[in-house]
């Protein structure tokens, strides 16, 4: 039995969010804040017996709000009627159940799991799930169920009573201290949320495959259906800190107690143990050493007392919970490096976290019941680990579960190393695209997406290992050609146009014109605004501008996207040119193509556009070396004027330039010549990026 | 009057005043102020315990029927060495006929034998030491040999075990703080004994709910006047949440005992009715059934007799087919009625459980859910057969889709029969095989395996939503529009309405004086039965002769008794008076007859309660030819309570 899907609805950021799930590891990977410890707070919710249920925070804030707003009025004008209680809770109730009414929200929409789960129909044991059959189809082999969390009325109608003198106060002084009232209202408006989430009840359901036709089932019952387990490998280690030496011991004992053979393997322990205990005499030794002298005391109160108390007599039990007991505390798991052994602590916590995760899952695995979904959540493996050993445990975790046919895994991460070392299709990468609001993107999807494309498959394959992890925890993605660009655009981030740009995650890609195109359908994918700075590259031979207008350029990027939004596999440059002029700023879907237009001197590379604004004289100008040469003096910038011939231009100067780059560049951030020097397409590229 | 109990309570319910709601909130109450005691609550049916525990979650409330309760309360004690001598005590006469068998009764011998087969022996020792506990049977029958106790036997021996050890008795009410009864007025006097005499004397408060007016069977005899007397009757329901101001009033005109005078609910207050409660008269009562259906389709009509009410519903030769059962003939525990309008849950008939239970999966099954089908199996067990239904692999479950559909076209074709239905459920082995062969073989079933499952339908769909019903229908079930036909009924049922009428046109009728009357009034004629050893119904001229004496004393004390009693003075004076004038056997028997006064008592309590059921509209339909007396009077009487002549 293994979940499908999870369909969540209207909890916390997630406004619609559809999970699928992989059969064996499913791999969720997000920046901070994307979403992913709420995710799992939910899976705790829903599938596990003893955690805390939904609460008011795990309401939609938008929806909140909104309903706050539209009833506040109402229980307003209800409390200062004067009418007696029993008749405003009536009124309250009447019209928080009005849901007639138009556009105003009466209800918050419940927040909805709808959970399918699917079975092998030459395998699997679908005794547990008979009972919720709703679809007889011959192809189908799955259940779907449904987890909500909605107002219950009755219960609204009584927390509404316990709490109407709480209300009554609040709005008794509302009403006779004007000025706070602003933040009176905030209070009461949170008061009102407050009071709507403790009015609801988690209910569960099963239904047809369109969630339509639903039926009621007990919780008890639908948890039963569930075998869940997390662990959050961050926080468990933190959080015990001080009997961190224990934990893997402790594991170590528990585990091995479920096996068959424990109790035989330790029946005859208890005797044995007491016997030499005995023998020690050691009883007699406890009783000499304290209770003699305590019976002195004892016997002291009891004539005070005028009755007598009883004796206090020692009596030595040893049973087998004892036995348990004394192994976990006899057993120390220590670390063996050559011939010394080192103690559990001796360890760096990522050690520590990688065993204990690894005693959790033995565990989890001798509780897996084939006739139910077994699921298994680990919450970022990767704490306290360094990215060599955060590769090699996931590594070895994705095997776990990719061996282990009968659990069902969910990986949260972080961590570059860990989404490495999970394959496309495992991967979903949970993103924050609002203040308010997260969605999830399904990477399986996007691999069958491009499956037609062997070569953009082969792409992504190599891909992959290199840059895929920073695109996929990226806020924004600047992609440009050479350490040059990337120097100099870092170097203009630090102003204070690009203040909000600083504080987002921006991944920085590297690549050339011939395959910056490849990254478009990713980049889309995830919807994840991106600047593409890249060179306008015609053929470098012409030697006037007009040559220059009629040549096309090498730039597969570019003469690709000229296809799209022109409909021209291969302009000339003054297409480029016209179209830069047309709008400024090519902008296809979410990426914006940066490179050289017109206003930028005839120039086909950044060099020659930076040496060219700056001179203000075109990429092809010829001008004596004598005055190159006076103006790289003047200002100290680092480049090439060639020993041939008397006169040369931008062109040659860049050519001969081209193993000095990174000098160049050095040479203008450290002269200050970067504002004099930066061309218009970097910087309405960059501004764009940074709206 | 005897001063009242500060423990005791008797809350009058009337039709419409929210019992059940005030049930479930007074648990629920008591849960919450006291946590941590024991609440007990009995109900009538499994149906109402399950409906209160819906709402009622917690581990310190027992709610069940008496015999729930009683199995598991008092299983503890059957095993005892005490208990077991009291049984034999108690039923060794019983057991010592049955192992003589003089009547040559061919159902005990065979018993006999089987008894004999694998004991060996068959005599009062042997059973004795065979019997190593007793047990509720939950059957009609003792089963005696073994110490299976029956429905009745359960309750009558279990009373006899808390007279014979006051420590057992002691136990409920240490165990309870709050004991709540359902439905009191059809609870068996020794039940309500038990918990009298337990609760005697302590803190525990007992609580009784129901109303005499809605008295429908014949279970309690009337021997718990003394103590109801006893009863804190304070806490009345007086709110009646059903009707509108008219049946509200007329109600209570009909109940005529002020301090249980209704009030109706704000709501009700609102509406009000198409018109007067009114009476119809008709010589012609099928045809005016007709035209009043017309003018407003949504009646529901009160018979008296189940034939024109089950024809009404479609379903004759259901009813019909069931009422020829011995089974279910007069006297017996259950009728064909209670068999066919009894939900599947507490159905006592074998073959309608079932029949009645797939009835309520048609809906699952053609809304889709069949998930809740497949629940269904699983809670009867002992009804299904796991073969049939049990689901592991997915073809488990794409052969359970086949039975499915191969039952359930079944009530699709209005010319299948219940026979046919259940070929196809054997040939499925969907049903348990025991269960299945015990409804095969009763011979007295043969007869319903004729009738067509769309009748079962009707039944059922009937019961939901019920447009025709007898007077004496299931509780509780309300109209907007109700049609009380009148009509009078010498057999089972017994009832005198027009005699009831003529009687109400002349005296000022109250159900407690009434009720009063007939219970002493029985009283005295049973203490005759006793000392002439026979019933009266029984006397032939010459026990009559034998015992003239007696019996003459006995009408002349009786005279003498209820020398001024009205009801008496109505019903029965003329009778006696006509035995002095010429005293003979059937003239002593007609005038000792209980039914003269039980029809003209249940009339009463049957239009009461048919009134009752009224929402808003209330017509009844009388038949000019059966008008007892001068109706001037009657006229006079039921324009004075609130109705309209027409």
């Amino acid at each position: 039995m293994k979940i499908k899907t999870i369909h969540i609805s209207n909890y916390r950021k997630f406004d619609n969010v559809k999970l699928n799930m992989e059969d064996n590891i499913t791999v969720i990977a997000g920046a901070n804040n994307s979403g992913k410890t709420s995710l799992v707070e939910l899976f705790n919710s829903i599938f596990n017996n003893t955690r805390s249920k939904l609460c008011c925070d795990d309401f939609s804030i938008i929806e909140c709000q909104k309903w706050s707003n539209s009833i506040y009025p109402i229980v307003y004008s209800a409390f200062t009627t004067g009418k007696p209680k029993e008749d405003v809770i009536t009124d309250i109730c009447k019209e928080v159940l009005s849901v007639t009414k138009s556009e105003e929200v009466a209800l918050m929409p419940p927040i909805e799991v709808k959970i399918q789960v699917d079975y092998n129909g030459n395998e699997d044991d679908i005794r547990h799930f008979a009972d919720y059959i709703m679809e007889f189809e011959p192809n189908n082999t799955s259940f779907y169920f449904i987890y909500r969390y909605a107002l219950n009325v009755e219960l609204f109608r009584k927390t509404l009573d316990n709490e109407y003198e709480k209300f009554l106060t609040r709005f008794i002084k509302l009403t006779r201290d004007e000025n706070k009232e602003i933040d009176a209202i905030r209070i009461i408006k949170e008061m009102l949320v407050l009071l709507y989430a403790n009015s609801c009840e988690e209910t569960a359901n099963f239904s047809d495959k369109a969630y339509k036709n639903i039926v009621a089932m007990d919780m008890s019952s639908f948890k039963s259906l569930f075998n869940y387990h997390n662990i959050m490998a961050g926080r468990n280690l933190d959080d015990e800190s001080s009997d961190r030496t224990k934990i893997l011991s402790k594991n170590m004992i528990d585990i091995a107690s479920q096996e068959d053979d424990w109790k035989d393997l330790i029946k005859n322990l208890p005797d044995q143990i007491i016997q030499p205990i005995q023998d020690a005499k050691i009883q007699e030794k406890v009783r000499i050493a304290s209770l003699d002298t305590l019976s002195e005391t004892m016997e002291a109160i009891s004539i005070t007392n005028g009755g007598h108390a009883g004796n206090i007599v020692i009596d030595m039990n040893v049973t087998e919970e004892a036995v348990h007991s004394l192994l976990k505390s006899i057993t120390c798991a220590k670390y063996q490096a050559d011939d010394h052994y080192l103690s559990e602590s001796s360890q760096g916590l990522g050690y520590s976290n990688l065993i204990y995760i690894h005693l959790q899952l033995e565990k989890f695995r001798k509780t897996i019941d084939p006739l139910i979904v077994n699921f298994f959540v680990i919450e970022e493996p990767e704490a306290h680990m360094h990215p060599q050993m955060q590769n090699v445990f996931s590594q070895y975790l994705i095997n776990y579960y990719n061996r282990e046919k009968g659990i069902q895994g969910v990986l949260t991460t972080h961590s570059h190393e860990v989404v490495r070392t999970a394959s496309i299709s495992q991967l979903r990468v949970l993103r924050q695209v609002s203040p308010f609001k997260c969605n999830t993107y399904d990477l399986r999807e996007f691999q069958n997406s491009i499956a037609s494309n062997k070569e953009l498959l082969d792409f992504y394959d190599w891909f992959y290992t290199i840059n895929f992890p920073d695109i996929i925890f990226a806020d924004k993605i600047i992609m440009y050609e050479g350490d040059t660009e990337r120097m100099l655009i870092k170097y203009i981030l630090r102003s204070k146009e690009f203040e909000l740009l600083r504080s987002q995650y921006v991944s920085f890609v590297q690549v050339g014109g011939a395959y910056a195109y490849n990254y478009k359908p990713i980049i889309e994918f995830l919807g994840i605004k991106s600047v593409l700075i890249t060179d306008l590259d015609y053929d470098k031979d012409s030697s006037n501008i007009a040559d220059v207008l009629i040549s096309g350029t090498t730039n597969t990027t570019i003469n690709k996207f000229s296809e799209i939004i022109l409909d021209n596999p291969a302009p000339t440059v003054q297409v480029l040119y016209d179209w830069k002029e047309k709008s400024p700023l090519i902008v296809v879907g979410c990426i914006c193509l940066a490179f050289q237009g017109k206003r930028d001197y005839y120039s086909r590379t950044l060099e020659e556009a930076m040496l060219a604004r700056h001179y203000g004289v075109t990429a092809l100008d010829v001008k004596l070396k004598k005055e190159w040469i006076e103006k790289r003096n003047k200002d100290k910038l680092k480049f090439v004027i060639p020993r041939e011939g008397d006169e040369c231009s931008i062109r040659t100067i860049v050519l001969h330039t081209s193993n000095r780059k990174t000098d160049f560049m050095y040479s203008v951030i450290l002269n200050n010549l970067v504002d004099s020097m930066l061309p218009a397409y970097i910087k309405e590229a960059l501004l764009w990026l940074t709206a | 009057m005897a001063d009242s109990l500060k423990n005791c309570f008797l809350v009058n319910a009337p039709a419409g005043s929210g019992k059940t709601t005030q049930i479930k909130a007074m648990v629920k109450k008591c849960i919450l102020e006291n946590p941590r005691d024991n609440i007990l609550c009995i109900t009538y049916t499994n149906r109402a315990a399950d409906e209160l525990s819906r709402d009622v979650d917690a581990k310190n409330v027992f709610i069940g029927t008496i015999h729930s309760f009683l199995n598991s309360f008092m299983k503890s004690y059957f095993s005892h060495r005490d208990i077991l001598d009291l049984y034999y005590e108690v039923y060794e006469d019983k057991i010592k006929q049955r192992i003589d068998n003089s009547g040559q009764d061919d159902h005990i011998m065979a018993s006999n034998n089987k008894y004999k087969d694998k004991y060996s022996e068959l005599d009062f020792e042997t059973v004795k030491k065979n019997i190593e506990k007793i047990s509720y049977n939950k059957s009609p029958f003792n089963t005696l040999y073994y110490g299976g106790l029956s429905h009745d036997d359960l309750i009558s021996f279990s009373k006899n075990i808390f007279d014979h050890y006051p420590i057992i008795s002691k136990r409920i009410s240490s165990k309870y703080q709050f004991i709540f009864i359902d439905e009191y007025q059809d609870t068996m006097s020794d039940v309500l004994k038990i918990f009298y005499n337990s609760v005697a004397g302590s803190n525990v408060q007992l609580y009784l709910f129901g109303d005499r007016m809605q008295q429908i069977y014949k279970n309690y005899d009337g021997s718990f006047e003394e103590q109801f007397e006893c009863f804190d009757t304070t806490q009345a329901l007086l709110t009646n949440y059903r009707s509108v101001t008219d049946v509200v009033l007329l109600l209570n005109n009909i109940y005529n005992d002020s301090p249980f005078n209704q009030d109706n609910s704000p709501e009700m207050k609102l509406l009000s009715a198409d018109f007067q409660p009114r009476i119809v008269i008709t010589d012609n009562i099928s045809t005016s059934i007709d035209d009043i259906k017309k003018s407003d389709s949504n009646t529901l009509v009160l018979y008296l007799f189940n034939k024109e009410r089950f024809s009404d519903i479609g379903a004759l030769n259901l009813y019909q087919a069931f009422d020829c059962m011995e089974k279910y003939s007069f006297g017996k525990t259950y009728s064909a009625v209670n068999v066919l309008t009894t939900h599947y849950d507490d159905n006592p008939d074998p073959l309608m459980k079932l029949l009645y239970c797939l009835v309520e999966m048609v809906d699952n099954y053609q809304t889709q859910k069949y998930g809740l089908i497949v629940q269904t199996f699983k809670s009867y067990k002992s009804i299904f057969c796991e073969d049939g239904w049990y689901i592991k692999t997915h073809s488990d479950k794409q052969r359970l889709f086949n039975i499915l559909k191969e039952i359930f076209d079944v009530f699709q074709d209005e010319s299948k029969t219940i026979s046919e239905l259940l070929t196809v459920l054997e040939r499925n082995s969907i049903v348990d095989s025991v269960y299945m062969e015990g409804v095969q073989s009763d011979d007295e079933n043969k007869e319903a395996f004729n009738v067509p499952v769309i009748e079962l339908i009707r039944v059922v769909k009937y019961l939901r939503n019920p447009k025709v019903s007898t007077q004496h229908g299931v509780k509780g079930e309300s109209h907007d529009s109700v049609l009380f036909v009148a009509d009078d009924s010498y057999k089972n049922p017994i009832v005198h309405m027009y005699r009831f009428f003529e009687m109400w046109g002349q005296l000022s009728i109250s159900l407690k004086e009434f009720h009063q009357f007939y219970y002493d009034y029985i009283n005295e004629l049973s203490d005759l039965q006793n000392t002439i050893g026979m019933k009266i119904s029984e006397l032939k001229k010459d026990s009559f002769v034998k015992h003239e004496k007696v019996i003459c004393e006995k009408i002349s004390s009786i005279l003498d008794q209820f020398r001024c009693n009205p009801y008496f003075e109505f019903i029965c004076k003329e009778r006696y008076r006509q035995f002095l004038v010429k005293p003979g056997v059937t003239k002593a028997k007609d005038c000792l007859k209980e039914s003269s006064v039980f029809g003209v008592l249940s009339a009463y309590k049957l239009f009461y309660v048919g009134c009752s059921r009224a929402r808003k509209n209330l017509t009844i339909l009388m038949d000019q030819s059966k008008i007892k007396g001068d109706f001037e009077p009657q006229k006079n009487k039921f324009t004075e309570i609130g109705f309209k002549i027409e």
